[in-house]
């Protein structure tokens, strides 16, 4: 896999505007594992995340053209995977309220520590005991390395909403950190 | 030493660590810093949390691209009409899951009643032997209160033989008010309705 920067990204963007095959390819080999990452940490779930980002590759060749370069290609490529994702979370909670979904903890339960034998296993827990908005917000800001602003275009909230929810996450992670008696020294 | 940092310079953390900070923004944040333990102790904590993340991310299960792309191709090159068909189906899967559908149910049945009063002619609407108030008009009109087991077949054919109609009524007593349109019926209509069985009382009103 290469590395690309936003400049060669945008090139490829414009080739594969034109149905440019190899092009696409090379897109896809750039930019796909950001992507992953992202609907992975949303649905804690490798094969929804999967199948969510073949969804999402096959909008990115059906709507290059309107691709206008005032975001990262990645950016709008994790914009349109995030709007794929909504709509299955929409469909799997039966259009529920998606907003009070997204509160929930992926597991619906505080992690057990006894149940927990090593590190990563009990940090991986804590985080997936995280809402939803919440773990996204954070894999946002420390994975992806979004500024403020490309998050608060990306989730469509003002600003101000993506920094409380920024320094909310972190404590609500803290929290549970704490409840399951990892200490600061531990982690 | 100050106890708290303001807002605006924990706000600065997270751009601080991703190094999106102009030098000068950089130099300020950490002189503030040196100023507030719980600046600091904020930026150890986001530090942490970046650290699980790098930690973390490593842990994600890997996927096969080769296959991964494959299924994209697939779906890229299958025909447009497949394509539409699939999520025009799709679509209407997602119509009758949705909560939507139950007001879009009310709508249709609101528009085909607003339709059918629009269109049916006058003749076919349903009439009841009842009215309201009469209105003020020149026509002549009669007070008439039928046998208490008159059917109401048989006070509808009377009063469409006496070419008469209900105006107003009935009153709890059970008297209706009706109209004759033409006034030199007056005297032929009161007969006929003074002769039919089911006519209890009828009188001109004025």
């Amino acid at each position: 896999m290469g590395v690309y920067n936003n400049e060669s990204e945008f090139e490829l963007f414009k080739k594969v505007a034109n149905k440019d095959e190899e092009a696409f390819k090379e897109l896809y080999e750039a930019t796909y594992k950001k992507v992953y990452f992202y609907l992975y940490r949303l649905f804690q779930d490798k094969n929804t995340a999967e199948d969510v980002l073949v969804d999402t590759y096959t909008e990115v060749w059906k709507n290059a053209k309107k691709f206008r370069g005032d975001a990262k290609p990645t950016s709008w490529i994790i914009g349109i995977a995030r709007n794929l994702a909504m709509n299955e979370l929409k469909n799997r909670y039966d259009y529920d309220d998606i907003d009070e979904h997204l509160e929930i903890p992926s597991n619906g339960m505080m992690p057990n520590l006894v149940e927990t034998t090593d590190r990563k296993r009990l940090l991986e827990k804590a985080l997936s005991s995280l809402s939803m908005k919440h773990r996204e917000i954070l894999h946002l800001v420390f994975y992806q390395e979004f500024s403020y602003q490309e998050i608060s275009k990306l989730l469509n909230i003002p600003i101000n909403t993506v920094k409380t929810r920024v320094f909310y996450a972190k404590d609500a992670l803290k929290k549970i950190l704490n409840n399951m008696g990892v200490k600061k020294d531990e982690i | 030493m100050k106890s708290n940092a303001p807002e605006k310079l924990k706000e600065l953390i997270p751009p601080y660590l991703q190094g999106r900070l102009s030098d000068a923004e950089k130099q300020e944040f950490e002189d503030a810093l040196k100023k507030y333990p719980d600046l600091n102790c904020e930026l150890m904590e986001f530090k942490e949390i970046k650290e699980i993340y790098k930690e973390l991310d490593k842990e994600i299960p890997s996927i096969d691209t080769a296959i991964v792309f494959e299924r994209i191709k697939k779906n890229i090159k299958k025909p447009k009409s497949i394509i539409e068909k699939e999520s025009f189906i799709e679509k209407l899967k997602k119509l009758f899951r949705s909560y939507r559908l139950a007001w879009g149910i009310v709508a249709v049945q609101l528009m085909i009643i607003l339709l059918l009063v629009k269109i049916i002619p006058q003749e076919y609407k349903y009439k009841t032997l009842s009215s309201g108030i009469p209105q003020h008009t020149s026509v002549i009109k009669m007070n008439i209160v039928f046998k208490e087991d008159a059917k109401e077949k048989d006070i509808r054919e009377i009063l469409k033989k006496a070419d008469v109609k209900i105006i107003w009524g009935p009153s709890p007593e059970g008297l209706y008010i009706i109209e004759i349109k033409d006034a030199k019926k007056l005297k032929e209509t009161l007969e006929t309705l003074k002769k039919s069985t089911i006519v209890k009382f009828v009188e001109k009103a004025y």
